[in-house]
């Protein structure tokens, strides 16, 4: 069954026609190219596909699409204004917060929902907005500093 | 039969005629598509009801999708509908009054619960529960209704609502019925539901004039629980404590450990009391042998996290100074 969808994408009123057994991760890296939620364990385990839905982190794989209908999404690639990157993907440059990248849009996605929350977080909180999103090369202790950098060169 | 046994993100497979073991990924096997199955959004309970009528055993509920996607994306269940209850203006919402108690609409998420003042402030052990379930992404998913009708050894909002005395309202073709959580469970993924019938909300009782609870649990960051215990106790005026003890993980489904609240309730306090309840929670649970950990294990961390949730419990209510 196809079902019509209004909703906004990046700040983008984006209308689709999606079947009802779409994921929205598929939805959104297939039929629109944003690729940058990532593809990985399909189970809500890993954190690479998380997205911003009406404000809050979620797994993008966890979701059909047809329950976007109405919804505000904000995906990594809303992030950054035009050519400007947001500081916190500047500081996870700066501070080699990466290596394969493969998790790195759900770590900013997860750090960018923190800072909509919190201006300025402690390691702890930074911690438990984190967890539950798997790096497997970098480890974890650069990715805090470079969010930590971020929320301090935000003000 | 084929047996999937899956690892964290991927899974091998066994194929019987090979006698074999594969690496495998369901969701490239199918071409990146779940199996197909119709959406359904009532936007009113009597079209809710109609259609849990209609589609019976090939229509499933959807709430916040963290259990029934998943299941679908690994070929547990081929549902022909999903029914998405997210719609439905009565299942929202959560309501409090100090002599009537709380209200959790069935699509509560668990992050619009922990975050509620009035649950902070009156049933703390909901927060705790709350704080050590799944990751974030599924806080703010999950529901508290999903939670419950999973029918899940290792749910963990479950063992606190126990303590509570929750108590569910289902609603089906013959009219809304009340059943006590704690009869509610059948069996691993088996409830009192029957066909047709919809969890619309849980109540629990007005709060004591003081309560402390603690939940504590074996489990690795943002990951299933492998095993927990809840601990609450409760005074109304006057000096006598009520207890009660819930267990995650140590059971088909979440379980309260009876004996040991009682022995609470009427033992000399001191630390062979607390030693006596971890010991009959250990043997009220009947734990299971599974990926996570083996039944053995299970059960003697049932006496640790007991014991550690009284000793918290007791140390926070003679804090208190009685």
């Amino acid at each position: 069954m196809k079902h019509q969808i209004t909703c906004k994408i990046n700040d983008e009123v984006t209308r689709m026609e999606v079947e009802s057994h779409r994921t929205l991760l598929d939805a959104l890296r297939e039929d629109l190219g944003l690729v940058g939620a990532k593809h990985a364990c399909v189970s809500g385990e890993c954190g690479s596909c998380n997205i911003l839905f009406d404000g809050e982190v979620v797994s993008a794989c966890m979701i059909l699409a047809v329950e976007a209908d109405g919804a505000e999404i904000i995906t990594v690639e809303g992030l950054a204004e035009s050519e400007r990157l947001h500081a916190l993907q500047k500081a996870f440059l700066d501070h080699n917060a990466l290596q394969c990248g493969f998790c790195s849009s759900g770590m900013l996605v997860s750090s960018y929902a923190l800072l909509q929350s919190v201006s300025r977080p402690n390691e702890q909180e930074i911690r438990a907005a984190l967890e539950g999103n798997l790096c497997r090369c970098t480890g974890y202790a650069d990715i805090i500093k470079a969010v930590q950098v971020a929320s301090r060169a935000r003000r | 039969m084929v047996i999937y046994i899956k690892f964290g993100c991927n899974a091998i497979r066994r194929i019987p005629e090979m006698n074999e073991w594969t690496y495998s990924d369901f969701y490239l096997e199918r071409g990146g598509n779940l199996h197909p199955f119709d959406y359904a959004k009532p936007t009113s309970l009597a079209e809710a009801r109609t259609l849990l009528a209609q589609t019976a055993a090939d229509g499933v509920v959807l709430a916040g999708g963290s259990d029934v996607l998943r299941r679908i994306e690994e070929e547990v269940i081929r549902p022909q509908v999903l029914i998405d209850i997210k719609g439905l203006p009565e299942l929202r919402g959560i309501s409090f009054s100090v002599h009537g108690g709380l209200s959790l609409g069935a699509t509560t998420t668990i992050s619009a619960l922990a975050a509620h003042n009035d649950v902070r402030r009156h049933y703390s052990l909901l927060v705790k529960a709350s704080h050590q379930l799944g990751s974030l992404r599924i806080r703010n998913r999950a529901t508290v209704g999903g939670n419950i009708c999973v029918a899940l050894p290792q749910t963990d909002l479950p063992p606190a609502l126990l303590c509570y005395d929750a108590t569910c309202h289902l609603l089906g073709p013959e009219g809304e019925r009340t059943v006590p959580l704690s009869e509610c469970y059948k069996g691993t993924r088996q409830t009192a539901l029957e066909p047709g019938e919809l969890l619309v909300r849980v109540t629990l009782p007005a709060p004591a004039a003081y309560s402390y609870g603690a939940y504590h649990t074996v489990r690795q960051g943002g990951q299933t629980t492998v095993v927990g215990a809840a601990v609450l106790a409760r005074r109304a005026s006057g000096p006598s404590t009520e207890w009660r003890i819930a267990l995650a993980a140590a059971a088909p489904y979440p379980l309260r450990a009876y004996e040991a609240e009682t022995h609470l309730a009427s033992a000399e306090p001191g630390a062979a009391m607390v030693e006596k309840a971890a010991e009959l929670a250990m043997r009220a649970a009947q734990p299971a042998d599974d990926i996570r950990a083996s039944a053995r294990y299970r059960r003697s961390m049932v006496g640790v996290l007991v014991r550690r949730g009284i000793e918290e419990v007791i140390e926070q209510l003679s804090g208190r100074g009685r």
